[in-house]
């Protein structure tokens, strides 16, 4: 975070965040979004200037306080009432594009 | 009979229960209030009024048939786009969920309509509750009350305006970074934030996890209390929800309490009027018998970067599920499974939440991590240490909820930063996971225009009801909250 890229490194940025992300976005928008990047993370620069190194990382709000239940079988949806908000379906079964052979 | 859009919750549950009015009368003066309302407003993204009809007719069935009614009963309620609520979308004003029906309804939703609340619709909001003005709605912005020129706020803007309109004594909100006290403080009414897991988020749509909080809107602070306390509880359905104690107030007011004032609550950029109101505020608290101290919240600086470090990380991760498989609109795209997904969110997700999706991805990703995310946790864990730090010299904390009133739409959209410093004052405490109000304290003169300011009042990790007790204290001591809008509900004696 503290080296200095290029306009175009920023772009290329956002073309791979973009793909980690499953966002398809145009070159005109890629443009901006680096733009905006660029002026958001200048504000946050801040956080690197304090020393957290004897800091632990607030990663839960409740603590050890989970709560749980009892580990037995329950009721659960029906499939035609989960399925009902799906875009495609097949029977019981969402519906997708076909999946083999295809990228990654 | 009292005019419906003049009582709140207790006052017209109590009036339907004796008799005076039926909850069909309630259901027809709210929808009568929409009519009048929300063409202008803008405050519904849909409204089932079938729905409402039926469920008040069950109601006054069972009121004529002397069955034990609940302590909402008969009382109008509007929710957020983003609860799940059967019969309702739940759309999040977005693209990709429009059409969306969940399967089920939340466990808040079950429990205020368990208790004789009427659900009418479901209000406008910022997509996925990523915004401070609602003018991240697919379905454009709610406009302000007090002034239709300007913000009613954000992201709980539609709830907001529903009752600083008249339309619905209590609506709900997701407070995740001040979601419900900047609008509840630009619209002045009352809202609460309660302690992170007072509230299960069962049938709430995520946005950041760790932050998001069901809360209420109201015209008083004992509605407040009611709606908080109704919701309560645990939920085998939501693991972070705490099991406290039933909400009960300490003591009705604040006499002999100690009320920290953070400096950096009132440093530069504060709006005159704002600052203004919130001395008074204090001044008027001291009258009533507090005593107030300085106190010190260092690393307020920072929270508004940890914030959209930690929310954006979160969100990146929760709207992963918004694909076109399983929910919502799909796009083809490519033929392929991956371009259907990348098509999809690029129709579905507009610029703010897909600017948010990016930075969350960003922040996570390998290399950044630890640079962005990581540090941003540990910054979190230096926030919340501040707060208790300083209430180890106070009970309670005060300063403005908003460092200004209601903006002007259009005034901050193409600055992505401006609009995000309209939470500075609200994300320290989400991000520590306290409960806070904001509660009207008055009002500011804008180039001719009066516009309401609120003032947050926060407690220590689960002192819920010293807040609300402060609050209810401010709240008899003052007739602010007793001020309506120029665009309220007036008229009809049902």
């Amino acid at each position: 975070m503290n080296s200095e890229p290029t306009a175009a490194d920023q772009v290329a940025l956002v073309h791979t965040i973009a793909r980690l992300a499953r966002l398809e976005i145009g070159s005109d928008e890629a443009t901006a979004l680096a733009g905006q990047f660029t002026s958001i993370l200048q504000q946050f620069r801040g956080l690197a200037s304090l020393d957290v190194t004897e800091v632990e990382p607030l990663v839960s709000m409740s603590g050890a306080e989970s709560v749980t239940r009892a580990d037995v079988p329950e009721p659960s949806f029906a499939p035609d009432l989960m399925l009902a908000a799906a875009p495609e379906r097949d029977g019981d079964f969402y519906r997708v594009p076909k999946t083999v052979g295809g990228e990654e | 009979m009292s005019a419906y859009s003049e009582l709140d919750a207790v006052a017209l549950a109590a009036e339907t229960s004796a008799g005076k009015r039926s909850a069909q009368d309630n259901v027809a003066a709210c929808f009568a209030a929409v009519g009048q309302l929300d063409r202008e407003l803008n405050v519904f993204l849909n409204t089932d009024r079938l729905r409402a009809e039926a469920a008040a007719i069950e109601l006054d069935r069972r009121a004529a048939a002397g069955e034990e009614l609940g302590a909402l009963h008969g009382v109008p309620i509007a929710l957020k786009a983003n609860m799940c609520t059967v019969g309702f979308e739940s759309n999040c004003a977005s693209r990709i969920l429009a059409g969306y029906k969940a399967p089920y309804t939340a466990t808040f939703v079950e429990r205020l309509v368990a208790a004789g609340a009427i659900p009418v619709g479901m209000t406008n909001m910022d997509e996925f509750a990523m915004g401070s003005s609602s003018e991240n709605s697919a379905f454009g912005p709610t406009r302000n009350p007090w002034d239709k020129a300007r913000t009613s706020g954000g992201s709980s803007a539609g709830s907001a305006a529903a009752v600083a309109a008249g339309i619905t004594p209590i609506a709900l909100g997701s407070d995740t970074g001040g979601s419900v006290r900047q609008p509840a403080a630009l619209c002045g009414i009352f809202g609460f934030k309660p302690t992170y897991g007072r509230i299960s988020r069962y049938g709430l749509i995520a946005f950041g996890s760790s932050l998001d909080q069901v809360s209420p809107f109201a015209r008083s602070v004992r509605d407040l209390e009611l709606v908080t306390r109704l919701m309560s509880g645990t939920d085998v359905n939501d693991s972070t929800c705490l099991d406290e104690p039933e909400l009960q107030l300490e003591h009705g007011d604040v006499q002999g309490l100690r009320i920290g004032v953070p400096k950096e609550y009132f440093a530069d950029g504060l709006e005159a009027g704002v600052r203004a109101r919130c001395e008074e505020a204090i001044a008027t608290l001291e009258r009533l018998g507090a005593t107030i101290v300085p106190v010190t919240l260092p690393h307020s600086q920072h929270a508004i970067a940890v914030y959209y470090v930690v929310a954006t990380a979160e969100a990146s991760s929760n709207l992963a599920r918004f694909e076109g498989v399983r929910f919502g609109a799909r796009v083809e795209g490519d033929g392929s499974l991956q371009g259907m997904f990348a098509a999809t969110r690029e129709a579905g997700f507009g610029p703010e939440v897909k600017r948010r999706i990016l930075l969350g991805t960003y922040v996570l990703s390998a290399g950044y991590y630890d640079a962005w995310y990581g540090r941003a946790l540990k910054v979190r864990t230096l926030l919340r240490r501040d707060f208790e730090t300083a209430f180890e010299s106070c009970d309670l904390i005060v300063g403005p909820t908003s460092p200004e009133p209601a903006f002007e739409l259009g005034s901050k959209t193409d600055d992505p930063v401006a609009m995000y410093l309209s939470d500075v004052l609200t994300v320290p405490v989400s991000l520590a996971g306290l409960p806070a109000a904001s509660v009207p304290c008055g009002f500011t003169d804008v180039g001719g225009v009066r516009l309401p300011v609120g003032l947050q009042i926060i407690g220590p990790h689960r002192a819920d009801a010293r807040v609300l007790c402060a609050a209810r204290a401010f709240e008899a001591a003052t007739t602010h909250a007793r001020e309506r809008a120029p665009a309220f509900a007036h008229g009809g004696a049902a």
